[in-house]
């Protein structure tokens, strides 16, 4: 018997699948969750100041917030392994699972390099590449969407899941618009490229 | 009185729409789970600062990312008001009366937002928030903030903690 089944028929999986305690699957799904929030929450909070909101509040300290945002990460690592282990085979016979892993691991290398690069570093105290820095920003805004539409939509049959994940990049392109319109109006978007403060 | 709550909460539309589409409701999903982050993830950096994380933050331009967290409230409610009243197509023929008078864990979520926001109003009412306004790179915000970033922090992770049961509650 191969690990996975091992692991999918032990004990544990077998409990955390089927009581109906609230430390058993609930709590797991319910960690995946919050720990969600931290970790996409944190990293668009980077992403938007480098994209020029609030450009009055230095970068530098908020790198203070990225032990939040790897808290977050590795609640939703740990409770995820857990979540996989409970029906290995399902997911891996998911396309979309691998999409979700792939836009994870890409939202992780960019925020890693924003970390690196914007939040500290010799990089940050010197100065950098504004452009670059504003296009890693929207990699990581990006790839979490992937991330959580592969990851809802997961829980649905293959036809809904293509359906679904058109049905979100049409809604994105929409708000995207209505952002780029409406945003900077009521000041959400980003000043115009090549102000001097947006980035500092 | 139920017959007029009943009626006022009962969305056949919707429920039409989400029945026709198999998108809908998984779109809802992905509107709320975006939602989420932006409300709570914007919201807890806000609050871990009053209580004394990245203090050399000043506070006043902190707000203009608040609005994000705003827009992420406004995108959790529209899709919650989805799942809620047109709960009818996913469970067929549930009225949102019944789920509401029957689900502990949907009436605890909403116990909790109510509080959440009044600790927002009392925030901005009380004249904490023009005195945190003010509070520079370095320095402490009072006393009463503390107690009410504090509260924020944990009424907002419970609001997620019981939105995430509450289909075990249905």
């Amino acid at each position: 018997m191969g690990i996975l089944e091992s692991l999918e028929s032990s004990g544990f999986a077998v409990w955390v699948r089927e009581s109906p305690s609230l430390l058993a699957y609930q709590l797991y799904i319910t960690l995946h969750t919050i720990g969600l929030a931290m970790v996409v929450g944190v990293s668009s909070a980077f992403s938007f100041r480098i994209l020029g909101v609030a450009s009055d509040m230095p970068l530098a300290p908020m790198e203070r917030y990225l032990r939040f945002m790897w808290l977050g990460f590795w609640i939703n690592a740990l409770s995820g392994v857990v979540l996989f282990v409970l029906e290995p085979f399902k997911f891996l016979t998911l396309p979309v699972f691998y999409i979700k892993m792939l836009a994870v691991a890409v939202a992780v290398i960019a925020v890693r390099k924003i970390a690196a690069q914007v939040l500290r570093g010799p990089a940050a105290v010197r100065g950098f590449e504004p452009a670059a820095a504003k296009t890693l920003a929207v990699v990581v805004m990006a790839s979490w969407a992937v991330a959580i539409v592969a990851g809802r939509v997961g829980a649905y049959s293959t036809y809904i899941q293509l359906q679904a994940t058109a049905a979100a990049i049409v809604t994105g392109v929409i708000l995207a618009i209505g952002w780029a319109v409406l945003g900077r109006r009521v000041g959400l978007a980003e000043p115009k490229a090549g102000s001097a403060r947006s980035i500092a | 009185m139920e017959a007029v709550l009943r009626y006022i909460l009962d969305w056949p539309s919707l429920n039409s729409f989400l029945n026709q589409n198999a998108w809908g409701w998984p779109l809802l999903e992905i509107t709320h789970f975006f939602g989420m982050a932006l409300l709570f993830g914007i919201i807890m950096m806000f609050d871990l600062r009053m209580l004394g994380v990245a203090k050399e933050l000043p506070l006043a331009p902190f707000r203009r990312l608040l609005p994000w967290s705003i827009f992420g409230f406004v995108l959790s409610v529209v899709s919650g008001l989805g799942f809620t009243l047109g709960l009818g197509a996913n469970l067929f023929g549930v009225n949102a009366y019944d789920v509401l008078l029957t689900n502990l864990y949907l009436q605890v979520k909403i116990v909790l937002i109510v509080l959440a926001g009044l600790n927002i109003l009392f925030f901005y009412k009380s004249g904490v928030g023009r005195q945190v306004d003010e509070v520079g790179p370095g320095e402490d915000v009072p006393g009463a903030a503390k107690a009410m970033a504090a509260a924020s922090l944990v009424l907002w992770t419970g609001v997620m903690y019981f939105g995430r049961l509450v289909p075990w509650g249905l």
